[in-house]
């Protein structure tokens, strides 16, 4: 998780500080405070990249002072330039989120021929989004927000 | 599925001593989501939505699975300094 906590963050103040020049506070943001980013319940196992998108979002919600609506849930890796990249465990992933009640999930494009091959009574109330950059996914957390 | 099958033998086997207890009048039992607990329980799972539906900026709801199963996880982030400004370090915990 370190490793994709550092790219969360360099790609998170590259992408404020192309997108967001002009507030002041949020550019400064992430240059300037310390952060401090936690995965509660040390039960689960969660090692591997794919909350990178997940981390760079709760970096760009800090520093915008932004909440991130809680019927959305997202998984993908990040690389350097926010490009999202493919995950495993599709199928484990959407059913958890179907039973925690989530509505909207965000994946990466690459994983959409898995989502594909899922069973309609998994995807069932769930709205599928597959994202190949981060700005898609800061487009579907903030659709006010424009770029 | 085997669990499946031995959770409903507990209940079935909860209500045929409930219907001998009372054999004088053996009254119809129905079992639903809320009196489930009786029977088989406290459930196995609990949700691991802990925080509400506006939580502070900063909390994203994270995918995770491993060999067991799927998991939603929240990832928290605050700002660490106060007093003085930091310096844009990164602690990473959990």
């Amino acid at each position: 998780m370190k490793e994709s906590s550092m790219i969360a963050q360099t790609y998170a103040k590259n992408f404020l500080n192309r997108y967001f020049f002009q507030d002041e506070n949020a550019r400064r943001f992430l240059e300037t405070q310390n952060l401090h980013i936690h995965f509660p319940e040390g039960a689960v196992k969660k090692d591997g990249p794919s909350a990178g998108i997940t981390i760079t979002s709760a970096m760009v919600s800090l520093a915008l002072h932004k909440p991130v609506p809680q019927d959305i849930a997202m998984t993908g890796e990040i690389s350097l330039n926010g490009k999202v990249l493919a995950i495993g465990g599709v199928k484990e992933k959407t059913m958890a989120a179907a039973r925690e009640g989530i509505k909207k999930l965000i994946f990466p494009k690459a994983n959409e021929k898995d989502v594909a091959e899922l069973p309609d009574y998994i995807k069932e109330g769930l709205s599928f989004h597959f994202v190949e950059e981060y700005s898609d996914v800061f487009k579907i957390l903030f659709p006010d927000i424009k770029l | 599925m085997r669990s499946l099958k031995k959770f409903t033998n507990r209940i079935a086997e909860k209500i045929a001593f409930q219907i001998v207890e009372n054999s004088e009048h053996p009254e119809p039992v129905k079992v639903d989501v809320i009196n489930i607990e009786k029977y088989i329980g406290h459930p196995l799972y609990r949700s691991n939505k802990f925080y509400g539906v506006l939580p502070p900026p900063g909390v994203v709801i994270a995918l995770a699975y491993n060999d067991y199963g799927g998991s939603i996880l929240y990832i928290e982030s605050t700002k660490s300094s106060h007093i003085s400004e930091g310096r844009g370090e990164l602690k990473v915990t959990g």
